[in-house]
């Protein structure tokens, strides 16, 4: 699904973010991408949704290589990731529903689809009262939720999530987090980053552990569908 | 109602976007001028064309009488039914009449006065009228002539249209050259402002593309935002160019002619195509500007990474 070969991203002429990255997440796969801030977890989220071109290595996405795909190709990729982002990333002057069916629209799903499956989604994260809102009018944690809905609407294969229960208490946190086994569960391929180890513990998944730019060797649990732990494996963790 | 609405609705902030504000003001100027321009070239192109065919295959033959001759004794009556017998028998000459000499004096009447007329020994003319296919040239046919009646002469109608025709040509070639810079200008104008507005709505074609919008479903909604201003735009320009051609057409047309130009102004006149040309000046001015407006997006989005 996603495969990174010795993988070095650098800004101009800074040090590098990302040093020799490798790492291979095996479709239907469920990891947590885990370091203290600064340690390059966004950089690498972006290397994965093509924001961002490596400055070396090789990034193979649904078995293509990301430095060889048209802007054509590169869209069609992109809809089958979908992406919370640190900072939610709404579009303020576009109303909860229509930041939701954003994605839907860019498909081009038929409008009567896009009534009938953003408001449930909506009701299931907890904001069927909020769907003509506007972003400015909604908490953090609303906004984060909406975040949430917007990427995981389409059914990615890919979901990327950052930071995505930073702004909302423990008991929505859960369910987002039920929401994103969920969706793995449905074959989704999964990787959240977060710093919370409360959130790596609750879920015991394996983790990609990032510091100063490195991946890190790690050891923790893996779960097939989040029933039950098993010890990990090259195959599905740390640096291949 | 919902596929007007999908069409209507944008997902960038447009609303917000102050960089095509000017376009509908701007275009409503263009499309006037482009409407008075080929108003101006149709119409001249037209008066062109009726004058030609009123004039085209029109000849006269002038037979001339000897000045020292008796004007009564000698009065040409003999060599103009010879030439007339002569015309009737080519094939390209469908109509041959001789004009007596009271239509020649009545025509000089007014310039020099009925004593000096009745003395000057006019020529014997006869108007004659060639087919549509006709080749016959005027030269050809005075050759024909002269074999039987020296000194004859043969007048195409055509070579009084030359200045008109130099006129309405240059009429034309002066609306084209306007036409053209409008043209340029509009574009120029939508390229760069849908250019700005690219940048300035960056951030969310950023998030789009992320989302997996290509770069045609971007240029979409600029294209649909550029149609509805430009169709506003050029509406009005056109309401108004008509307004002006209407006004234009009451003061010096036919019934107005206040300046006494209703002479010439009576044949710069539109036909009913040439109004509706006017009429599609709106509707071709948005399309143009919706392919202007797709070609700027997706050129200023290819720079992007």
């Amino acid at each position: 699904m996603v495969r990174f070969e010795n993988v070095s991203l650098r800004y101009g002429h800074n040090a590098p973010v990302l040093r020799q990255i490798s790492f291979d997440l095996r479709p239907g796969s469920f990891h947590f991408l885990t370091g203290p801030s600064g340690a390059g977890k966004t950089s690498l989220l972006r290397l994965i949704y093509m924001a961002q071109q490596p400055s070396k290595g090789q990034i193979s996405l649904f078995d293509h290589d990301t430095n060889h795909l048209s802007r054509k190709q590169r869209s069609n990729f992109r809809r089958q990731i979908g992406v919370v982002f640190q900072n939610f990333r709404l579009i303020e002057h576009l109303s909860v529903l229509d930041n939701v069916a954003l994605p839907l629209r860019i498909a081009g799903a038929r409008e009567n689809l896009i009534r009938q499956h953003v408001p449930e989604l909506l009701d299931w994260v907890g904001l069927a009262g909020q769907i003509d809102a506007f972003p400015a009018s909604l908490s953090g944690g609303q906004q984060q939720r909406v975040a949430i809905a917007r990427a995981v609407i389409a059914r990615p294969k890919l979901l990327l999530a950052d930071e995505p229960t930073g702004n909302v208490d423990d008991r929505i946190a859960l369910r987002l987090l039920y929401l994103f086994e969920e969706l793995n569960k449905m074959g989704t391929t999964v990787l959240i980053a977060t710093h919370s180890e409360t959130l790596v513990a609750q879920l015991k998944r394996p983790r990609l552990n990032l510091r100063d730019g490195s991946l890190a060797t790690t050891a923790t649990i893996e779960t097939a569908g989040g029933q039950h732990n098993h010890p990990p494996t090259d195959s599905d963790q740390g640096p291949v | 109602m919902l596929g007007y609405r999908r069409w209507s609705r944008s997902d960038l902030a447009f609303r917000q976007d102050s960089s095509a504000r000017a376009i509908p003001i701007i275009v409503a100027v263009m499309a006037l001028l482009a409407c008075l321009a080929l108003a101006a070239g149709l119409s001249a192109i037209g008066m062109e064309k009726r004058w030609q065919n009123q004039l085209v295959g029109v000849m006269t033959v002038q037979i001339p009488i000897p000045i020292e001759a008796d004007p009564e004794a000698v009065d040409g009556a003999e060599a103009q039914a010879l030439v007339l017998d002569l015309l009737t028998q080519i094939p390209d000459v469908t109509k041959a009449v001789a004009l007596d000499r009271s239509r020649s004096e009545a025509l000089l009447t007014p310039w020099l006065g009925a004593d000096v007329v009745v003395t000057l020994p006019l020529p014997r003319l006869i108007d004659i009228r060639l087919a549509d296919s006709a080749t016959l040239t005027a030269k050809a046919l005075q050759n024909i002539l002269r074999r039987q009646i020296a000194d004859v002469t043969v007048d195409d109608h055509r070579r009084w249209l030359s200045g008109v025709t130099q006129l309405a040509q240059m009429l034309a070639g002066l609306a084209s050259v306007i036409l053209g810079l409008v043209i340029i200008v509009t574009a120029s104008v939508i390229f760069l402002a849908v250019r700005t507005g690219v940048q300035v709505h960056h951030r969310d074609i950023e998030l789009m593309h992320i989302i997996g919008a290509g770069d045609s479903f971007i240029a979409a909604q600029f294209q649909r935002h550029i149609f509805r201003l430009t169709l506003i735009g050029s509406v009005f320009g056109a309401l108004a160019a008509v307004a002006i051609i209407s006004g234009l057409d009451v003061f010096f047309g036919p019934d107005g002619g206040q300046i006494g130009l209703s002479g010439i102004m009576k044949y710069l006149r539109l036909t009913g195509f040439d109004w509706l040309l006017l009429a599609a000046v709106p509707v071709l001015t948005a399309i143009f500007a919706v392919v202007v407006t797709r070609a700027a997006v997706l050129l200023t989005l290819a720079r992007l990474p």
